[in-house]
Parts: C-alpha cells; structure tokens; sequence
C-alpha cells in the first residue's frame, strides 16, 4: 500500500481508538460531569484524528480545508453543548431532582 | 478519496442495519422519554448514513439536517411541555382499551392478534416486492433530457423540473403544516416571544457559527445545480441557524416587521403559483426548457430556501416552551 494511504488508516484507527475510550468512559463514569469530559474530550481528539487521516488522502487543498472546517465546527458546538450541559445539571443538583 | 476500503460493503451495511433496528427498538421501549429522543436523533444520524450508502447524497443532507436536527429539537421542546401529572382523554382511552383486552385475554396472548395483523402485512409486502416487474423505470429518460433541464444534477432536475408539480405541492403541505401549528399553539407571530440571552457560551457560538451556517447554506444552493445540495438542504442549514440565535436569545426575523415574516413562509407556494401561471399553455404546467429553466430553477430554489428557512423557525419558536423560569428549576 502506498505510505500515505497506510498513514492515513494507521491515524483512522488511532481516532477510533479514542471515540472507543470515550464511548467507555460514558458507560463508566459515575455522574455527569465526568461522563461529559470523557465524552467532549476523547471524541473531539478522536475526531481530530480521523480528520487528519482523511485529510492525508484527500483530493485537493480545498477538501483538507473543508475536512479542517468540518473538525473546528465540531469543536466549536461540542464544547458550548458541554458547557450548557454541564451548567444545567449544577442548578439541577441544587434545586434538587431533574427531570425524568 | 482514493483510500482502499478493507472492510467488505456488506459487513459494513449490515452493521449499520442491524445498530438501526436495534437503535429503534431501544428507543419505543425506554420509558425515559430524554434518552428516547436522543435515541431518535442518533438513529437519524444513521439514517443519513445509510442513504449516503445507498448513493443518495442529496435525501441524507435533508435527512439529517430536519430529519434528524430539527425534529428533535422539537420533540424536546414537547417534552418540556408534557407535564406527566396530568392525564389527558386520549391517555385515559388507551388505557381503558388496554384494560378491557387484559381482561378478555391473559398478557402474552392479548399481543397475538397485533403480531398476526403485522405479520401479515409484511409477508404481504415481501412477496408484492418480488413480484414486481422489472423495469429501468424513467432513469433513462431523466438522463437523456438532462441537458435540457437547465441544471447537471439529475436530482435537482427531477425535483424542480420533470416533477415540479409534486414540490409544489410538498411546500404546500408544508405550509399547512406550519398553520396547523400556529392555530392549536394560539401563536400571535411568527417568530414567536423575545427570549432573554440564555448563556454566554450560547451567545458566542451563535456569533462564529451563524455566519459560517449562512455561508454554507449559500454553498449549498449554488452547488445544487450540479452537485449534492439544493433548496431544501439550503433551507434546513438557514433554519438551523435561526434556531441557534433564538435559542441564544439574539433577535434575528422578530427585527422585521411581522408581514416580512408572513410574506417569507408563503414565498415557496407563491413562487411556484407565479411559475405555474407564467409557464402554462395547453397540455402543460410548469414546462420550461434550457435558459429559461435555468433562470425558473434558480428562483425557485431561492423561494423555498427562504420559505423552508421561515417556516422551520415558525415551527420551532411556535413549540418553544416559555423559559420564564429558569433551566433546573422547572416543575416535575
């Protein structure tokens, strides 16, 4: 196989790797908070990963951009669902109970 | 992408069937009604999948974009309305209807008759499927005429051209759909009551991905013509964009006057009525060839961009539940 096509499937399963570790960390991890860091983190590195193994075998400059684009997005909406996740299950805690 | 797939097509495509029933199973059984929708919405994601594996770009965009997105938005925002204390006429009567066959029949046995009527059904399916004859169908058709259609995307052709007529009637529906909803919802505007900004983090999002999704929603239009892409698509990335900065609390259509709004979610039928009586001579509706369909495609597919963008949010601000109170604190 061609070096870079190997690269490229060498950084796709290092990616999966890291959205496994993250899936485990949801099952696991005992209350929220935790189960969101293992979530928000592994699997936005795990994405960066797979983008980046993409990327490697893309056809032009314009398809790693948009590859690029894809991950910083995805970044970008993670990271503020994380945050408002979070936040609502703080005032939960404190206001006693969530809702089913 | 010229990468050598080791995984053979049919593991992979039996996978992901297989992740989809048991996905859907999953979520009709799970009496938490949050992880059912969040449930709904994984499975949409893999309905995308699967049309992508299926060659059929375009219906993916669109299915995750409102299949998936947009609806379970709104079933969230009808969970935040459901208060479970209470019972309504249509609860009791399930009930009753169930008691009355728990009573005639012990448990197990009062589910033949439901599983008999389903099984039927598909062994009926499975063998009309095998008895139908084989055809090419239209394709052949579709692409011989394609150079006249105005546009290189056969999908688009079909949509906006051969088959007008049927989206006419598709954004009809959906218009009506949208006044089904401000009626039973007693909703004075379209864009529904000004909301306070909900979260910092909310508001900077909306600031870097409102004009990127507005980008992107122009990218998609224009590429319809000869790629993936398209009106509709168009439409549900701009609706997904509103959505964000009325969640965020930012003023977006409610700025317009009222009428701007109203005239936005009747583009879609509108247009099409101006196309229908521009273009008809007798024998045809809605026939245009070459240039002329060119020109007829684009604006169309502009209308119902626009149309489809108003009446999403429509339907998204009519379902929001008031957020007076603040998240946490809501009464269970």
């Amino acid at each position: 196989m061609h070096p870079l096509e190997l690269a490229g499937a060498a950084l796709l399963l290092v990616g999966a790797a890291f959205f496994i570790a993250g899936t485990l960390g949801i099952l696991r991890f005992p209350d929220v908070h935790t189960r969101l860091h293992a979530l928000t983190k592994a699997d936005n590195l795990g994405l960066g990963f797979v983008v980046v193994g993409l990327a490697l075998n893309a056809d032009s400059v314009a398809d790693v951009a948009r590859l690029a684009m894809v991950w910083l997005l995805a970044l970008a909406a993670s990271a503020t669902a994380c945050q408002l996740i979070a936040r609502t299950a703080l005032r939960g805690d404190e206001s006693g109970g969530s809702r089913a | 992408m010229r990468v050598a797939a080791p995984v053979p097509d049919h593991l992979l495509d039996g996978l992901i069937a297989v992740t989809m029933l048991a996905m859907a199973w999953r979520l009709m059984t799970d009496p938490n009604l949050y992880r059912a929708i969040v449930l709904f919405v994984a499975l949409g994601l893999f309905l995308a999948i699967s049309w992508t594996r299926l060659a059929a770009p375009d219906i993916a965009l669109a299915d995750a974009a409102i299949g998936a997105g947009l609806t379970g938005v709104l079933l969230l925002d009808a969970i935040g309305h459901w208060d479970p204390s209470s019972t309504s006429m249509v609860v009791r009567r399930a009930e009753l209807l169930q008691s009355v066959l728990l009573r005639v029949a012990p448990p197990r046995l009062s589910r033949v008759p439901a599983m008999l009527a389903v099984g039927g059904l598909a062994a009926v399916l499975v063998v009309s499927v095998g008895e139908l004859p084989v055809s090419e169908g239209l394709r052949q058709v579709a692409h011989v005429n394609l150079g006249d259609s105005g546009v290189e995307n056969p999908v688009t052709a079909v949509l906006l051209n051969y088959r007008g007529y049927d989206t006419w009637l598709e954004v009809v529906v959906l218009l009506l759909a949208l006044l089904c909803v401000l009626v039973l919802r007693r909703s004075a505007t379209l864009t529904g009551p000004e909301m306070p900004p909900f979260s910092p983090a909310l508001s900077a999002l909306a600031r870097v991905a409102v004009p990127v999704a507005l980008v992107i929603a122009g990218y998609v239009y224009a590429q319809g013509a000869h790629s993936p892409g398209g009106a509709f698509q168009a439409g549900a990335v701009i609706a997904a964009a509103l959505v964000l900065l009325s969640l965020a609390g930012i003023p977006s259509l409610g700025l317009l006057r009222p009428v701007a709004s109203r005239i936005a979610a009747v583009a879609a039928p509108a247009a099409f009525l101006a196309a229908i009586a521009l273009t008809t001579t007798d024998g045809a509706v809605l026939e245009y060839r070459g240039t002329t369909a060119k020109a007829a495609i684009y604006l169309l597919e502009a209308a119902v961009a626009v149309g489809t963008a108003v009446t999403l949010l429509a339907l998204f601000a009519a379902s929001a539940p008031g957020r007076a109170d603040e998240p946490g604190a809501r009464p269970s």
